[in-house]
């Protein structure tokens, strides 16, 4: 049945200076004249449509700015909207800000009240959850305490449980997992997820692409204020990766490009690209894909036998993940003017991430140093098909080992002890 | 997706749909939705009276102290230095019956001016209609109100003991100047608090305000003081009504000055009226300019 609605919605919002008290002699003789404000406009959201079902649980995915909250707060009758309309039915519930609606002299159970009937609920209503909630939150002990005494983690706890007792029909979730401790957020995602089972409407806002995995069932993806895609999860999701990544990457190369260049200067490394595996410049790779770098290169004497030795690197780490040298079979005897060299890794064993290459030139003791240049070029490993083994990249790990995982019933001398 | 006409017909649901679009009307519903939201209004009142008071030795008591000290201030000044007239009644429980409407209207309309900035974390976050923040305001100083007149009905049966005041069947009459003193705050209330979002001068601007109209409404002095010439202008203002004719009804057992009673009434019900159109139409900018 139908749960949410945004129907060609805009939201603009004039930016600029704050107003002062002449501004509202301004403003009324601007409005007797006809004159429209001059502050210049910001579009939050521009001709936003989406429609939502119950049991339909949405992620607001988007980098800052791109009108995430923007549509919670219209959801919620925070905010109006310049044109457009949005449909909502039954109760909505933000978690906006946890606690927002709390204060500091009043004890938690004071607050729980106070924030109950700031959320639409009467007293009755809440008396007869208090006992649910102070259980779901854990303050037990300090239920009499006032909450200014409270830790980040309890206030944040509380505000959670009297939200999650209220019993929305659209609950709107921003960011506000991320200060409970990991026991807390694991109950708070299963709450929701319980929310989702019972045919209620989830949309969450969150820069952890692990919840928004673990919880939605669609994704939004906004853009300046605009809708960039809109489906499936994993779909929106990698394809949003993708995007992500590949903006990083361009960052990061052009702000390391400059300083890291090593080496004597008999010769330079003057280009670098990335190919795939039909021989077309690229940097999006997919997990066990071949990865080829091809080099061109200046020696400004003749060289002998020069070794080029390629890396390929995990930025964030800071570490060397796999490196390959040229055979001295693979290179003349003696090198001199240009020159290419071409090194392709096989398959490559990288789950989706951000990655560097390093290329460097030595001498055939492989101690000399002609040129290193790190990274040489970047690129990004887009989530792929399904991993060689069953570990979800949200563990952080790197490569993607090839893996089987066995199981049977114990025999009884396997678990004898020795 | 498809786009939606602006006048789709409303989808089916079993629960009531709420529609947000850019219109701003004040529609009457918005007194429907205000009486949904008392538990609300009930719950900040508390809020705010519990938050003020809590860990302060005196407690409630500071809710009596002010109007209390004034009259002490008053008694001196006016009417042991300056000998002032004061309608042939003890001069304390005469400034004291101005004194408490006074300090009730003085003290909720600062505070509700700045209601709803100093709620600034509620109002961009939830959704509720956001004059509950400003009668909740002026909700806790009726409080104050009503202990402080708890004092003066002390004061009146002593003077009373005493002879040198002599009480009438006029003070059941408080009431209905109470009703119009809270029409005419939650106006003004209304008001001062919705500009007070886009413009923060207005805090400083109804301190002072406050200031100036105290020595323009008879508090400290009769309103027989006031020169005949004058008295024509003097009177437009809706305070002069109210408290004139708390100290006619409570202090001085006569009826209310009925001319004054009508100006303070059809001033303050035309103020609340405007005040409240006019903030139901401002609301729906508050989250995003305060």
């Amino acid at each position: 049945m139908f749960a949410v609605r945004f129907e060609d919605v805009s939201k603009v919002y004039r930016i600029g200076r704050q107003r002062h008290f002449t501004a509202l002699f301004a403003s009324l003789a601007g409005r007797m004249s006809g004159q429209a404000s001059e502050r210049p406009k910001h579009w939050a959201l521009e001709d936003v449509s989406f429609e939502l079902q119950e049991g339909d649980s949405l992620g607001l995915v988007g980098a800052n700015g791109a009108g995430k909250t923007t549509i919670l707060k219209l959801l919620s009758r925070v905010t109006w909207p310049t044109s457009g309309r949005v449909l909502v039915a039954g109760k909505v519930i933000s978690l906006i800000e946890l606690g927002a609606g709390f204060h500091a002299e009043l004890t938690g159970r004071e607050n729980i009240f106070l924030h109950g009937a700031i959320l639409g609920l009467s007293r009755t209503q809440v008396a007869r959850r208090l006992d649910e909630i102070v259980a779901f939150t854990g303050i037990e002990k300090f239920v009499d305490t006032p909450v200014k005494w409270y830790s980040s983690g309890m206030y944040a706890r509380l505000g959670f449980g009297v939200a999650a007792f209220s019993d929305p029909d659209v609950l709107l979730v921003d960011e506000v997992l991320a200060v409970g401790d990991t026991a807390f957020q694991r109950r708070a995602i299963d709450k929701m997820r319980e929310f989702v089972r019972d045919g209620k409407t989830v949309i969450l806002v969150s820069h952890d692409l692990g919840n928004v995995r673990g919880l939605c069932t669609k994704v939004l993806w906004l853009e300046g204020g605009r809708v960039r895609a809109l489906g499936e999860t994993e779909s929106v999701v990698a394809e949003y990766l993708d995007d992500v990544n590949r903006r990083a990457a361009a960052e990061q190369s052009a702000r390391d490009r400059t300083e890291t260049r090593g080496g004597s200067g008999d010769a330079r490394i003057t280009t670098v690209t990335l190919l795939d595996p039909s021989g077309r410049p690229t940097d999006v790779f997919r997990p066990g894909e071949p990865l080829c770098i091809r080099a061109g290169y200046r020696a400004f004497r003749p060289l002998e036998r020069p070794v080029f030795r390629f890396g390929v690197a995990s930025p964030r780490h800071g570490v060397t993940l796999f490196a390959a040298d040229s055979r001295p079979a693979d290179v003349p005897e003696l090198v001199a003017d240009e020159g290419v060299v071409e090194c392709e890794f096989a398959a490559l064993p990288l789950r989706a991430g951000h990655y560097s290459v390093g290329l460097s030139i030595l001498g055939p003791d492989r101690i000399a140093l002609y040129d290193s240049l790190a990274p040489a070029a970047d690129f990004v490993v887009a989530a792929g098909a399904a991993e060689s083994n069953g570990a979800s990249a949200d563990l952080g790990d790197l490569i993607d080992v090839p893996a089987r995982v066995t199981h049977r019933a114990a025999l009884p001398g396997d678990l004898a002890r020795p | 997706m498809t786009a939606h006409a602006p006048t789709s017909p409303l989808p089916a649901s079993n629960k009531p749909i709420t529609i947000v679009d850019s219109t701003a009307q004040f529609a009457p519903s918005a007194l429907l939705q205000l009486w949904a939201y008392r538990e609300l209004t009930y719950a900040l009142t508390v809020r705010e009276i519990k938050a003020r008071y809590r860990q302060t030795l005196l407690g409630f008591g500071w809710a009596v102290a002010q109007p209390l000290a004034f009259m002490v201030v008053f008694s001196l000044v006016f009417s042991r230095f300056a000998r002032l007239p004061s309608d042939g009644i003890p001069y304390p429980i005469f400034a004291y019956a101005a004194l408490v409407p006074w300090t009730f209207m003085s003290n909720a309309l600062s505070t509700a001016t700045i209601g709803l900035v100093s709620q600034r974390s509620v109002v961009t976050k939830t959704y509720f209609p956001r004059e509950v923040i400003v009668l909740s305001q002026v909700g806790a100083r009726f409080i104050d109100f009503a202990a402080a007149a708890v004092i003066l009905g002390g004061m009146i049966a002593y003077y009373t003991l005493t002879g040198e005041v002599t009480p009438s069947w006029w003070i059941l009459f408080a009431p209905v100047l109470l009703l119009v003193e809270i029409v005419l705050i939650v106006g003004a209330s209304l008001i001062a608090s919705a500009l007070h979002v886009s413009f923060r001068d207005l805090a400083p601007i109804v301190t002072l305000g406050l200031q100036i109209w105290l020595y323009l409404t008879p508090v400290s002095y009769p309103l027989s003081v006031v020169p005949d010439w004058l008295r024509p202008f003097y009177v437009l203002n809706p305070m002069v009504g109210i408290i004139d004719g708390f100290r006619s009804t409570i202090a001085r057992g006569q009826p209310p000055a009925w001319d004054l009673f009508a100006i303070s009434t059809i001033t303050s019900v035309v103020l609340l009226v405007v005040a409240y159109v006019y903030f139901k139409r401002a609301e729906r900018a508050f989250a995003d300019v305060i």
